[in-house]
Parts: C-alpha cells; structure tokens; sequence
C-alpha cells in the first residue's frame, strides 16, 4: 500500500526542491518540465499549482489534486495507491 | 555545503512539520518514492474519497454493465458531488470540470448519479428485463444516450416549452424508459410536466419513485410494446 505523504502545507523551496530530484522544476506557482514549460494535468489539460499538486509514483505523474484528475488516475492505473 | 543543513529555517518554515527536513530527508523520501512506497499529495482527503467510492456497492453494480472509462469516469464524479452538497465552492469548481471536460452530456450523467436516480432506475429496470444482457443494453443505453432518456425539471423552467421538448424526445427516439427527475421546489412542475406529457403520448405507463425532497417519473414503455 502506498502512503499518502501530505504536502499541502509544505514549503514551497521544499516542493522545488522535491521536484528538482524528480526532473522538473517550478516557477513558485505552476509545475514546470525540463524545458521550463508548464506541467499540464493529464486530465483536465489544465496548468498544475504547486499549491495543490499530487505526485504519485511508477512513472512520476503529476496532477492537479482534484477529484476528476484523482478518479481519472485511478480508473486510468487501478487502485495503485 | 552541508547535507544536514535545514533545507527550511525559521523564517522560511513557519510550518512545523517540516522544519528541519534536510537534504538527506529528501533524498530518503525520493527513494521511497522511486520504490512505490509513497505519493506526495495537497489533499489526501480527495484520494481517500474516490478510493472509498470504488468500493461502493453502487459502482460494483454500475462496473459490472459499463467498460468505457469516461462514463466511468462521469458515475464516480456523480457521487463525489453527492458528497460536496454541503460544500458549495467545491460543488461548483467540480461542476465546472466536469463541464469542461466533458460537457452537457457528462453533467448530466454525473448529476443523475448525485441524486441517487441510478439506483432507482436499476431496480425499476430490474423489474422488467428478462435477460442479463437486456439489463445490460438498458443500462449501457441510459448512459450513452442521457439526453434522450432523461430530463431534469428546474423549477425555471417553463412547462409548455419543457413539456414540448420532452414529448419531441420520446416521439423521435421512442425509448424504452424516459425519466423525468425534480428536487426540491421543482417537483410541483415535474408534476404538473409529466401530466402534460402523459396526456400526448401513448404505449407508456408513468410510476413514481419518490424521497422526501427528490421525485423521479419513469415513463415506461407499456408491456407489449416493450417485448
């Protein structure tokens, strides 16, 4: 089972730098990739906030933290978290 | 520069549980990410909610007859929203997703599930189906085709023309069932439609499924005509 780390109130340097270590980067507001452009959410096509993004593992997908994105994930993956 | 230097200070991190996270912390959560053992999320409560909705009995039933992930997809924003009712910034910002992702058509169905009419159309249909693969088509063909099987009675709206619309629906489609939903203070219009709607149109019979605060008329198509 995978655990839920809650990141909500985490400092925004600490999420850089958490995204830093996974490939991408941020502008203190959106998620960016490796090419400095804004991290869309798969699902909703829609810009992801690092103030409520959600990273889950296997090939280090990142969501916007919103009920369609979340039931899209897991419809799309199983029940892997 | 040192590994065990506090990523946060004081100032930085107002925050409690993460003052004094160091480099290696990191490190070590990434590793366990990079092993599966944990996600990073803003708000588990939204992860726990649609995991505890995949385990309803409702979604057993409605997975056993539907394969297409959108509708899918669409029944479990249905019950998410069922679960915001209460919560009207969140209720709106999901309508609104669901809207733009899906569109009318994708509301619609998941607004159907948040007033619990599936369960009522699953044991009105139940009833009078012969065959698991008759159940089937019922449900696969409610879904793909909400717009031509139901209507949902705002209490805006005005009869004649809602009455119009839906007679239109069942002379042009001619379905099986055609449901008629309300809540609240649209119900006395609901029922004053389907009154309309009854008077014009033939081979149906209408039941009335209601809650306290929620009505739903199925116009089923009577018996011989339904065979």
């Amino acid at each position: 089972m995978t655990e839920l780390i809650p990141i909500k109130d985490m400092p925004t340097p600490l999420k850089i730098m958490l995204l830093n270590e996974l490939g991408y980067d941020s502008d203190e507001t959106f998620v960016l990739n490796k090419k400095g452009e804004k991290c869309l959410d798969r699902y909703t096509n829609e810009p992801i906030k690092i103030s409520n993004m959600a990273i889950f593992p296997g090939s280090t997908i990142i969501l916007d933290n919103n009920s369609l994105s979340i039931s899209s994930f897991l419809e799309e993956f199983g029940d892997v978290i | 520069m040192s590994s065990e230097k506090p990523i946060v200070d004081a100032t930085e991190g107002a925050i409690k549980g993460f003052l004094g996270w160091t480099e290696d912390k990191i490190k070590e959560y990434i590793a366990k990410f990079l092993n599966r053992d944990i996600a990073f999320v803003s708000n588990p409560e939204i992860i726990t909610l649609a995991k505890k909705q995949r385990k309803t009995s409702q979604w057993r039933v409605f997975i056993r007859y539907i394969a297409d992930s959108d509708l899918r997809i669409q029944f479990q924003m249905g019950l998410t929203l069922r679960e915001l009712e209460t919560q009207p910034k969140q209720l709106a910002d999901l309508r609104g997703k669901i809207l733009k992702k899906y569109g009318p058509n994708g509301l619609h169905i998941a607004q159907f599930i948040q007033n619990g009419f599936f369960g009522t159309f699953y044991g009105n249909i139940l009833d009078r189906v012969t065959t698991p693969e008759k159940l089937k088509f019922e449900i696969e063909n409610l879904f793909k085709n909400i717009e031509q099987m139901v209507a949902f009675i705002q209490v805006s709206d005005d009869v004649t023309k809602k009455t119009e619309e839906i007679y239109i629906k069942i002379m042009a489609h001619s379905p099986n069932t055609f449901l008629i939903c309300s809540s609240g203070s649209a119900i006395i219009k609901c029922e004053e439609i389907k009154e309309k709607v009854m008077k014009r149109i033939s081979g149906y019979v209408a039941e009335l499924y209601k809650t306290e605060f929620k009505e739903v008329y199925f116009l089923n198509k009577s018996e011989k005509q339904y065979l």
